[in-house]
């Protein structure tokens, strides 16, 4: 309960008590008032959030599950805490998976180094190529929305859908990569989210580790499903709008997290009202993803825009239709960008294997990692590009 | 969706492994052949094509032309061949070698292909202060270029020459941008029509704003005159001239000169020096005429007493609709100027400069102490 309270509490002053002071700020001055306090000069530590949600998850289960004791191993908890490769953006590790592999003797296996000599190449290429040129399609749209046409916007949303699926799944396919080269195995953050079915999908293949997180922590002590359809519901939005809150102090990802959960919600009741579509056979799956594909899109405008209010703007002018010069040069370059990302994920998809490339003969693999090493150098944008959740 | 481990062996990943590096390494050279034909960065192309240029000749022409950019798009051998039967090579190269890769040049061709009747060489008037940039160096596709001898000539910083030997070998990492932009111009060029294509590299200045032609003479083509470059070069030359009062030449360029006039006389080659087009506009400004007449003082000072050597010193201007900055020719202009050529070259030869024995050499600019050093640039070239 201690490790609970002290680290949520950390994470509470050092993340959100601008923001919330930055809102009560606008609440007063929207009646008149003020709020004589200015925002705090706050030094942030290390990594606040992966940092502290580790112990937390370390510590949690004892409170609420009784499945497992709280470790007292305290080098071993240090060890989860600050593993190098995942310290900037997760996975978000559990101490039941990741405390036994400390505890117990480590060995690095030839399977683990081939995964990860793969991983590190397929994570590279997909940040430093897929989702650096991306940014530069990406970015100079969302500044400026109302100077886009309807075209130009969608094309803008479509690059940062790319670009934060190559950013975030780039940078754990490294650390799970570094990881398994030093015998360490993180847990899978991306099972190809972008052929999710539904939001509930979505969510079991985008960011596994922080929306089983969610799930396990949140939703669950909540209530989960075990109440009334009208809880259930609670449940559900106050877990996406918390998990948008997580993303950022910003209006936008609660906005975000709002718009995830009424995805949810509305999900289960069209399944409940049996208007969802129904059937296991490939052209239903297609259907299913070709649905939630586009929705995914919307969620990453709010996601992405400065403002609250330029998500209006943005979705209107593309649902009106907005005028303006249709950028050819711009969709041949996400066109590009998008196509070793398609084509790799229909063959994990296929196979079954999001490790597929390593089994391919020695030959044909050699020139795969060999053509994408020499596609990281030549084709990345030699800029510096932060990793998304770098900021979170 | 699973994640299955491959069962593999040690053995199978150190395999992997070294075979990754090979395909690697085998990409690092296609990259590197792929910028010396393809490469939008024009200087790096232009510096590969000139000397593979010079590595496929076997029998000597008339007229070598040596030099800087300005020479390379301003001379046309195939047009002074049709004129007046003379055939001509033009490896003119870039300004930033000053006059180090010419005299290279020059002992290459000597040595190997045979004695030209004449060497022309033609530089803008400000190539003969620069020092040599180094990183231009490890573009030559010689060894020599990134030699312990190169580095002491040309008094590299430490370092440099490794600089260089990466610039030489690793093409992929170390001109990674030249290697983006070339690949993403291609790709345009194949996506875009061809009006959208034109529009495109307007307005990116990475690109080339036409694509140059590269003649089998050595003459690089550059059609198309840039009147507003031109004038905003003009006006960079001014803020140039307004910080140099006095021309100076750099110590390597007096050196290299010194070499080449030494293997003209040896092998009784005409050394003709040229200076390169300018434009009309800068060419009346005051602060140019002052450096020019100092910068020829110096040349005929270091020139003086050595009858194989002509200096030309009278400029070709043209007017800023002719040009493509401030000293570079349009190919429309070309024959104009490989006619002015002709006509000072027919005018010297009918009109030899005095042969007194020459003054001592201008001090080289503060950056280059002047002290003697015994065979720069290697040996001699054999008799």
């Amino acid at each position: 309960m201690l490790s609970v309270v002290s680290n949520l509490g950390l994470l509470a002053y050092f993340k959100y008590t601008n923001f919330f002071l930055d809102s009560l700020r606008s609440a007063f001055a929207q009646f008149g008032g003020s709020l004589p306090v200015g925002a705090l000069d706050i030094i942030l530590p290390v990594d606040r959030d992966l940092v502290l949600h580790v112990p937390v998850a370390g510590a949690i289960p004892s409170m609420f599950t009784a499945r497992k004791r709280a470790s007292r191993n305290f080098c071993g908890v240090r060890a989860l805490r600050q593993l190098f490769p995942q310290l900037v953006a997760g996975p978000i590790e559990r101490s039941s998976h990741f405390l036994p592999q400390v505890e117990n003797p480590r060995k690095v296996t030839p399977s683990g180094a081939e995964a990860g000599i793969f991983l590190i190449i397929w994570g590279l290429f997909k940040k430093l190529v897929i989702a650096d040129n991306a940014a530069l399609i990406a970015n100079p749209i969302f500044e400026h929305p109302t100077a886009h046409g309807a075209s130009t916007l969608l094309l803008g949303a479509l690059a940062f859908t790319i670009q934060i699926y190559g950013d975030f799944s780039g940078y754990s396919d490294m650390a799970r990569g570094l990881s398994k080269l030093m015998g360490f195995d993180l847990m899978i953050n991306f099972k190809l989210p972008y052929f999710a079915q539904g939001p509930s999908d979505f969510w079991r293949r985008w960011h596994v580790s922080l929306s089983s997180w969610l799930r396990d922590y949140l939703y669950i002590p909540l209530g989960g499903n075990r109440g009334s359809t009208l809880k259930t519901y609670r449940n559900l939005f106050l877990t996406m709008l918390l998990g948008g809150l997580w993303h950022g102090a910003a209006w936008n990802f609660v906005a975000w997290g709002a718009y995830h959960g009424a995805l949810l919600c509305g999900a289960r009741a069209a399944g409940q009202a049996g208007v969802a579509i129904k059937g296991s056979g490939k052209l239903a799956g297609l259907a299913r993803a070709s649905l939630m594909f586009p929705l995914t899109v919307i969620g990453w405008i709010l996601f992405r825009v400065g403002k609250i209010s330029d998500a209006g703007t943005f979705l209107g002018r593309i649902v009106s239709g907005a005028d303006g010069a249709f950028d050819k040069a711009g969709w041949a370059f996400l066109a590009a960008l998008a196509t070793p990302l398609i084509l790799m994920q229909i063959l994990q998809l296929q196979t079954d294997n999001l490790l597929a490339p390593t089994r391919f003969r020695l030959p044909v693999r050699a020139f795969i990692y060999g053509a994408l090493i020499a596609a990281t150098v030549g084709f990345s944008t030699g800029k510096t590009i932060e990793f998304i959740y770098f900021q979170f | 969706m699973t994640e299955a481990e491959p069962e593999t062996s040690w053995r199978a990943v150190t395999q992997t492994v070294f075979s990754v590096l090979a395909v690697a390494v085998a990409l690092n050279f296609v990259a590197g052949r792929c910028l010396e034909r393809y490469s939008t960065n024009l200087g790096y192309r232009l510096i590969a094509f000139k000397w593979r240029l010079l590595g496929k000749q076997d029998k000597p022409v008339d007229m070598l032309i040596l030099g800087d950019s300005a020479g390379n798009q301003g001379y046309n051998p195939e047009y002074l061949r049709q004129r007046t039967g003379n055939t001509g090579l033009n490896l003119a190269t870039l300004g930033n070698f000053g006059l180090v890769d010419d005299a290279w040049m020059l002992q290459e061709y000597v040595e190997r292909v045979g004695t030209p009747k004449r060497v022309l060489l033609i530089h803008v008037y400000d190539a003969w202060y620069r020092r040599p940039q180094a990183g231009l160096f490890g573009v030559i596709p010689r060894w020599r270029a990134q030699s312990a001898e190169a580095e002491r000539e040309l008094r590299w910083k430490p370092g440099t020459r490794y600089d260089l030997l990466e610039n030489r070998l690793l093409p992929l990492y170390s001109q990674r941008q030249s290697l983006r932009d070339t690949l993403e111009f291609a790709f345009w060029r194949v996506v875009l029509n061809k009006a959208d294509f034109a529009r495109f590299r307007a307005r990116d200045s990475r690109f080339p704003e036409a694509d140059p032609v590269y003649h089998a003479d050595g003459y690089v083509e550059m059609c198309g005159a840039l009147p507003r470059v031109v004038a905003a070069d003009v006006s960079g030359h001014i803020r140039w001239l307004s910080r140099r009062p006095r021309p100076q030449l750099s110590g390597d360029n007096v050196r290299a000169l010194q070499t080449m006039i030494r293997i003209a006389e040896k092998h009784d080659i005409t050394l003709s020096i040229v200076p390169s087009p300018i434009a009309n506009t800068l060419a009346a400004r005051r602060e140019f005429k002052r450096y020019v007449t100092g910068l020829d003082d110096n040349l005929r000072r270091l020139t003086r007493g050595h009858p194989k050597v002509q200096l030309i010193t009278e400029r070709f201007q043209a007017t800023p609709q002719q040009m493509q900055n401030a000293d570079h020719l349009a190919c429309e202009t070309v024959p104009a100027y490989t006619d002015w050529v002709a006509a000072q070259l027919k005018a010297a030869d009918e009109h030899p400069a005095d042969t007194k024995p020459p003054p001592p050499a201008p001090r080289p600019s503060a950056s280059q102490p002047a002290a003697p050093r015994p065979a720069p640039f290697g040996p001699e070239p054999p008799q």
